[in-house]
């Protein structure tokens, strides 16, 4: 047998098919390979942005007395460190200041000891707010406390000694406190530290003055730590990165053992980020998989037609005597030739994918080998069985030239075991019982190496998915058999007198058609699924990242604005702004607790940002806000605050605000509205939201901290022009999209655009692809019965009818399929994921532009398929009279 | 005879002239019909016979409008132009497996005359009082890929009488079939057009069939010889 001639064979004949094969494969490949591409890449950005924005990888707390040279050394021979710094750390039993003719004290605090590079090594750890950036720096709080401005003096009560005093020279802010003052040392399960509420910096030098003698007295009261920023050649992997780090960290223990402890900033964070990666890893897979697997049905779906073509060229093999193990060797090598053909298309497409979408220098490191290599065996295994699987079954059956068949139906095995209503069962209670416990996708148990995804969380959507299809395939099978009449009055409009017996064809192909619809509605609710989710996850995004800048653009006043401030007038005039709003950012006292407190305009905070439901304790933001704007002396509170001052509604609950006219707390009498659990740019933790107006006439200071600035154009524009308009002396500016890239500890800081894109385009791909397809091959199936027609005397409208028949049977039950399918994924994907969103999402966003995009491509591939096949038949009917 | 002393009768239902017929295979010309003149007249019962590969089939596909002849002519000057001839005026029946496969024997059977915009019920009661004349009434609701080949000829026989047409070409419309059959299913051709105009040709490499038939036109190495009787 002549190998290089049935090849030839193969691709003259068979050349339609050969490339809708290789077509196939080649999208299973890319899409494949594109997931693994950008999982890495994901994970790698993930690594590059944590260690980035990490100030200090490294606390070593010395043990008293301990030779720091040593330490360093070991240190240096352990890492290559770019920046080492020794800091003092000395407790304090309090601070304490008179202003205005009144003397604050505070609890017990910390005082800092810093070299003047300290700042300039570990950017980031303090931020000036008012004053000098060096000398002595009280954080924000604990001058609010004390009432202090540069240039007050503040005395220290040292712990064993007398107390000293010191002048201020600036106020700063320390963004990372809770890392900065963590307890280094204690047990894994110990709750984390809560940082000190009062702290002071100085010069190292001014420090060992005033605590080398406390260390005397007190030895526990004082300690030295080294703040290391190690060698960031980390693998990109985030929990490679996370493995290696704390290795390192390792490594580093066990030289210094005795001598001091590591507090290893850089694992604790590459241990949330590993956490987020898994998360990505995970939703990339359930976003791209049903894509892959649909690409993988088609290429079946394409070998297993072509029945007819296929018997004859084996028939032609059987005659030059070849046996059914040469048969299946030969066949083989068109599957191979697909498949890698297939395969280097697609490595190709994704390579030219990844070039587009990921930005410059990491798209050729992030197509990984193994990735590569294993979607391209992926192609070729498919390509192959894909190929060999019909010959196979052909020949094991009955012998080549019987037609008959047993007419008798049976129901498919899955359908006597009603296997679709019990994924759908499936899906349902899985979904019931973990929406119900409450998610948790990934699992990182604490102190332990090794985190895992909670697979568990995807059996609901997975079922939905399975159990949907099998159940539509149900439904349509049914109705092609039993519903003859229901089918024949929705095709009458188009088949008119022909309608009873198109029905009657329609059931006889129903094997076939119901393919279609099946393949149709995966390709539809693939689309629908992933558009919903995505438009979902980038509008959560958004508002995640608006929750944490306030709004487009905030602007914080180091000097406040007051009412009728020229600088409102400003923003106000400027092109991009469409809606401001102020905000009193202020703090009061819960108690002995101090919390942030907001002033807010009820009526219209709105204007300027999102307020989402998900913000109030009740979910209804319009009623909370209107409820707030009833009562002036209303405030909403945290639910924690409700809980530990067992309020009610209506209860009137006494804060304490500073008043601007003697810069002392009074008393505020105000009234409980409602609870409120996030509020833009509140912190985390406890907080209150109040009237604008009822704060300003009982404080006797109507200023507002914060100015919210909502633009209907690029929200980094307008902030560089309100950062010009206003100057950069007295205020901050910020906008979403910075804070977007700050927000590192939720998923929705993964920037999706890139496999977004990647993944509507093999969308709108693979639906032009199944619908022309499915219709094109099916119908070319068939052309020998449009001869037939033909020879019988229909004219073209009536061949029309038979095709068009079939068209909108596939296509309008594969869409209807496919929407509610895609829309019930989606919603349940959001669902599974809520641990992503914070907030969660109160409904779904539907890409309406996107989706009829994909409504044109598959009008216009099944109009274009239906032409071609009309084009087929439009062939002298003779020549197919001929073949047998 | 010669052929001119037909080509000048008036009022036919099939008028083939000088028609050739060449396919291009691989390059190389064959040459299927080489000359051919011929007309069908109402009442005419009219056997093509011929060897095998001598253009019968290229002939009957040109004179029932489903191929064009490479030079010559062919018209239906009783019928009307090509468009008009099926479904209705002539019935054709091919030699190859010719059913609708994803009708069953009774839709294919009602097929034409449903084309021709009938009532399907209409259509349904014409095509079963065919199969009952035909034998078949006991396959009407198979799928033609369960049938026997005679089966299927004879259903595709009844199909193309279904309209009542004015003209029936039936090519080798008894290859498969036992004598008794055949003869069966000729008695039934012919009954069906007993009191009609209706002209039939078969093409046919049955001597009693051809027998049967009042004309004989020979086809030899894609020439036709057309006899009177
Ligand atoms: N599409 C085609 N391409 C090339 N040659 C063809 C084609 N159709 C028919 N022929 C050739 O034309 C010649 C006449 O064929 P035709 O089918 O008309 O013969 P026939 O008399 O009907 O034969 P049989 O009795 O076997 O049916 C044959 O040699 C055949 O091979
Ligand atoms: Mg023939």
């Amino acid at each position: 047998m002549n190998i290089g001639k049935w090849i030839k064979g193969i691709f003259k004949q068979r050349s339609g098919r050969m490339a809708g094969v290789i077509a196939g494969v080649a999208l299973t490949v890319s899409l494949l390979s594109s997931i693994g591409s950008f999982v890495a890449y994901s994970g790698a950005t993930m690594t590059a942005r944590t260690v980035r924005d990490n100030p200090t990888d490294w606390q070593v707390q010395l043990v008293p007395g301990t030779d720091v040279q040593k330490v360093q050394d070991a240190i240096a021979k352990t890492t290559a460190y770019t920046a080492l710094e020794k800091v003092g750390y000395a407790d304090v039993q309090g601070f304490q200041a008179e202003t205005g003719g009144t003397i604050q004290t505070t609890g017990a605090g910390k005082v800092l000891g810093i070299s003047t590079a300290f700042e300039k090594k570990f950017p980031g750890q303090i931020r000036g707010l008012v004053g000098a950036s060096d000398g002595v720096l009280v954080a924000q709080q604990t001058a609010a406390n004390l009432h202090v401005v540069p240039g007050d003096t503040v005395s220290i009560m040292r712990t064993g000694l007398s107390p000293v005093t010191v002048k201020v020279d600036g106020v700063v802010d320390l963004p990372n406190a809770d890392s900065l003052f963590q307890g280094i040392g204690l047990p894994s399960n110990a709750a984390p530290q809560a940082p000190p509420d009062n702290i002071l910096l100085m010069p190292e030098q001014q420090w060992h003055e005033l605590f080398d003698g406390q260390a005397t007295v007190r030895p526990d009261s004082v300690r030295m730590q080294l703040h290391v920023r190690i060698d960031r050649s980390l693998p990109a992997d985030p929990n490679a990165a996370y493995i290696y780090v704390q290795r390192l960290a390792n490594n580093l223990e066990a030289k210094i053992s005795g001598s001091g402890i590591v507090g290893d900033n850089i694992a604790a964070k590459l241990s949330t980020v590993r956490e987020d990666a898994l998360y990505a890893k995970v939703l990339f897979l359930f976003l791209g998989l049903p894509g892959a697997i649909l690409a993988a049905l088609l290429v079946i779906f394409i070998t297993g037609s072509g029945r007819e073509h296929r018997k004859k060229g084996q028939a032609l093999l059987r005659m030059y005597g070849a046996s059914s193990a040469q048969i299946i060797r030969i066949q083989s090598v068109e599957g191979i030739i697909a498949g890698l053909g297939g395969s280097i298309l697609g490595i190709g497409i994704s390579i030219a994918v990844n070039n587009l979408t990921i930005p410059n220098g990491m798209s050729t490191a992030s197509l990984t080998p193994a990735w590569t290599v294993f979607s391209a065996l992926v192609g070729l295994v498919l390509a192959t069985a894909a190929v060999l699987y019909p010959v196979w079954r052909d020949l094991r059956g009955r012998p080549a030239l019987t037609f008959k068949n047993t007419r008798i139906y049976s129901k498919p095995v899955w359908q006597q075991i009603y296997l679709d209503l019990i994924l759908l069962a499936v899906s349902a209670f899985e979904f019931w019982r973990t929406a119900s416990t409450g998610y948790q996708v990934v699992l990182a148990p604490e102190g332990v190496a090794a985190i895992s995804v909670n697979y568990e969380a995807f059996i609901a959507p997975f079922c939905l998915w399975a159990g949907g299809v099998l159940f539509a395939l149900r439904i349509f099978d049914a109705v092609l058999r039993k519903g003859k009449n229901a089918v024949s009055g929705i095709i009458r409009p188009i088949a008119k007198r022909l309608s009873v017996i198109v029905s009657a064809s329609l059931s006889r192909e129903k094997r076939f058609v119901t393919g279609g619809i099946v393949l149709v509605a995966l390709a539809v609710s693939f689309a629908v699924s992933t558009s919903i989710f995505n438009t979902t996850y980038n509008m959560q995004a958004g508002v995640d990242a608006e929750l944490t800048n306030g709004s487009d653009v905030t602007v914080t006043g180091i000097v406040p604005f007051e009412n009728g401030d020229s600088r409102i007038g400003k923003v106000k005039s400027l092109p991009g702004t469409s809606g401001i709003q102020l905000m009193q950012h202020r703090f009061a006292y819960v108690g002995n607790d101090l919390q942030d407190i907001y002033g807010i305009d009820p009526g219209h905070i709105g204007d300027a940002t999102t307020i989402s439901d998900a913000y109030f304790g009740n979910h209804n933001a319009a009623q909370t806000l209107k409820t707030l704007e009833n009562y002036r002396d209303g405030v909403l509170v945290s639910e924690e605050t409700v809980r530990d001052f067992q309020l009610q509604m209506g209860d009137t609950i006494n804060l304490r605000l500073q008043d601007a006219r003697d810069h002392q707390y009074h008393i505020v009498p105000f009234r409980f509205v409602g609870i409120v659990r996030e509020f833009p740019t509140a912190p985390k933790d406890s907080f209150l939201v109040a009237n604008a107006g009822y704060i300003a006439e009982k404080t006797g200071n109507s200023a507002s901290e914060i100015m919210l600035v909502r633009t209907s154009g690029n929200p980094a524009e307008l902030a560089a022009e309100v950062a010009k308009a206003l100057g950069t002396a007295d205020v901050r500016v910020s906008d979403i999209g910075s804070a977007q890239k700050l927000i590192n500890s939720s998923l929705t800081s993964v920037d999706l655009h890139g496999l977004t894109s990647i993944e509507l385009a093999f969308a709108v791909l693979l639906l032009a692809g199944s619908v022309g397809l499915v219709l094109a091959l099916g119908l070319a199936e068939r052309k020998r019965n449009f001869a037939i027609l033909k020879t019988v005397g229909a004219n073209g409208k009536q061949i029309d009818a038979f095709i068009w028949s079939e068209v909108l049977i596939m296509f309008f039950g594969g869409s209807i399929s496919g929407i509610l399918l895609g829309t019930g994924i989606a919603q349940m994907l959001v669902k599974v994921l809520t641990g992503v969103f914070d907030p969660p999402p109160e409904f779904l966003a539907v890409p309406w532009g996107y989706l009829a995009l994909l409504a044109v491509a598959a009008v216009l591939s099944a109009v274009i398929a239906s032409y071609m096949v009309k084009s087929i038949s439009k062939r002298p009917v003779v020549e197919e009279l001929r073949n047998l | 005879m010669s052929a001119e002393y037909y080509m000048d009768k008036p009022d036919c239902f099939i008028k083939v002239e000088n028609a050739v017929r060449t396919y291009n295979q691989g390059g190389i010309r064959v040459e299927a019909l080489k000359s051919a003149s011929c007309r069908v007249l109402p009442h005419d019962r009219i056997a093509v016979v011929g060897p095998s590969g001598s253009g019968k089939s290229s002939l009957l596909h040109i004179m029932g409008g489903l191929d064009k002849p490479t030079t010559g002519s062919v018209s239906w000057p009783l019928l009307g132009g090509p468009e008009s001839l099926r479904p209705g005026r002539l019935g054709f029946v091919s030699q190859t497996r010719s059913l609708v496969s994803s009708l069953n024997v009774l839709e294919n059977i009602a097929l034409p005359l449903l084309l021709l915009d009938h009532d399907y019920e209409e259509a349904k009661n014409t095509a079963e009082d065919l199969l009952r004349i035909m034998g078949l009434m006991d396959i009407a609701n198979k799928q033609p890929d369960e049938l026997s080949g005679g089966q299927l000829q004879r259903a595709a026989v009844a199909r193309a009488l279904s309209t009542r047409p004015k003209v029936i070409l039936a090519d080798e419309p008894t290859g498969q079939l036992d004598h008794t059959t055949a003869d069966h299913l000729l008695g039934v051709l012919f009954e069906h057009i007993r009191d009609t105009d209706t002209a039939l040709v078969i093409a046919t490499h049955d001597r009693d069939v051809a027998r049967r038939m009042d004309k004989k036109w020979k086809m030899q190495y894609g020439i036709l010889e057309v006899e009177a009787v």
